[in-house]
Order: C-alpha cells, then structure tokens, then sequence
C-alpha cells in the first residue's frame, strides 16, 4: 500500500480527515481489498481497546485521603 | 464545582474536598496504569502514589495548567519508573501469572477482569508496545484524550504523539490480526453449532 493511501486510513480513523480526504478514501476503500481489510482491523483495534478496563476498588479514595491525612497531621 | 475550583479550595485550606478529584480520576487513573503496565496490583498502587503527590505538589500548582493533564503526568512518569525497575527485577504481568496457573485462570484470580479473550490478547499485544508508542496510544485511545492534550502529557510536539500512535496501531493490527480473525472465525463456529441444536 501507498504511503499517502495509510496516512489517509490513519487521518480518517483519528477523525482528521476533511470532506474530500474522506471521499477519497472511501473512493480507494471500494476499489483496493486490501486497503480495506487493513483499515477494518485498525478499526477493530481501536475499538478493542476500549474493552480494557479495571474497576476502582472501592475503598480507593479513602486510602488516599487517610494517606493525605496523615501526611497533614504535625510531627510531634 | 470543576476541578480548578476544587483546587483553589484545597489550595485555601479545604483539604476534605480532594476526594471529589479522587472520585473523578480514580478510574482513569487506574486504568492508565494497568494498559502501560499489565498488572493490577501495580495500577493500584502506582495510581495511589499518584495522587498522594498530586496533594503533596497541590501547593505549587499552577491554576493556569489543567489538574487533569499534570495528574496524567504524574502517573505516567510513575508508571514509567515502574517498568524501568521491572525490567531490572523481571514481575510478571497478569497476563503471564494466568498462563502460569492451570484449570481456569478466571476461577483462580477472580480479581482479573478479562471482559473478553480478544481483549486479553489486546492487552498483551499492548504491553509488548515499546513504552513510547505505548503511552501515545494509551493516552488517545484508551483515555480518549485529544492529540494536544497527549503533548502537554508527554512534553512532545502533538505532530510526534500523531506519529507514535499511527506506528502502535500499526504494529497492533499486525500482532492482532491472527487473533481477529481466528476468533470471529471461531465465534462464528460457535454460533453457528449453536444454531444447528436448537
């Protein structure tokens, strides 16, 4: 694929593209199976991604805030 | 109240009032921390340290800078002297610890969520980020930040952060492709052999 062809596919998956960027790419999309196929897994890859998370535990901000507690009580 | 405010007043002696950018940056905070370094253990507690110095520089912070963004910093360096150490006294990441344990590694660490094997193996393919690429892709994908947000993170050009996070998504479509298509191959497998019992 063309240098300028993945720049494009990037540009588009960042939301950057302009109107006739993105009429381009659906242009070579169409026509180029390839460039399709790879622009659909950097779709999913993204996608995936947000499926990573971890939950807080819940008792999370009250560790903080007793670390900060005693952190402000004076030294004697 | 927006975070500015909450500063100013933890600034003017209402140090109770943290907690609410606690609660508001807990989850990102943590999340951050398990995407650059696999382990949630270490999230946790990367994420706790983060904060604790937050409060601690809260005194010298600059209102004209977002909290958001120097909390993100704070974590982020953490992060990074974390897997600098790690790297010197090799500790697995949740991922290695599963595939060390036999049966079913989601009914021996009921901790781990893993929403998905796809999603565990995008975690994986993650960690094996060279640690640059890893943040940039980090911060703009899984945090959602904007490119110029990243650079004020990561102290780069946004032109630099738009460049790392084309070569993470490039490098990750090809370690996932493999796995993308085998599992909706085999998902479509299973459904279909669903189908055929009913």
């Amino acid at each position: 694929m063309k240098k300028d062809d993945k720049k494009l596919i990037h540009k588009a998956l960042d939301g950057e593209a302009n109107q006739s960027e993105t009429k381009r790419l659906q242009a070579k999309l169409e026509s180029d199976g390839r460039m399709r196929s790879e622009f659909e897994q950097l779709k999913q890859v993204v996608k995936d991604t947000t499926r990573i998370r971890i939950d807080v535990p819940q008792d999370f901000t009250k560790k903080v805030l007793d670390e900060t507690k005693r952190m402000r009580k004076p030294k004697s | 109240m927006d975070d500015s405010t909450i500063v100013g007043k933890c600034q003017g002696g209402q140090a109770e009032l943290y907690g609410r950018l606690v609660d508001k940056y807990s989850a990102r905070i943590i999340n951050l921390g398990y995407a650059m370094m696999g382990n949630r253990h270490d999230a946790e507690d990367v994420a706790q340290e983060a904060f604790v110095r937050a409060y601690k520089g809260l005194a010298k912070f600059q209102k004209k800078a977002k909290f958001s963004s120097w909390l993100y910093q704070i974590a982020l360096n953490l992060c990074k002297d974390h897997l600098k150490a790690k790297s010197r006294h090799a500790k697995p990441t949740d991922d290695e610890q599963l595939a060390q344990m036999n049966g079913d590694p989601k009914e021996q660490a009921p901790r781990i969520i893993i929403q998905d094997e796809l999603s565990g193996k995008m975690r994986e393919a993650i960690n094996k980020l060279p640690v640059l690429y890893r943040e940039a892709f980090v911060l703009r994908h899984l945090q959602g930040l904007e490119y110029e947000d990243v650079a004020t993170i990561t102290t780069v050009p946004a032109d630099t952060v738009r460049v790392r996070a084309y070569r993470a998504r490039e490098m990750l479509r090809e370690s996932m492709a493999p796995n993308v298509d085998t599992f909706w191959r085999e998902k479509a497998a299973k459904e279909k052999g669903k189908g055929k019992k009913v």
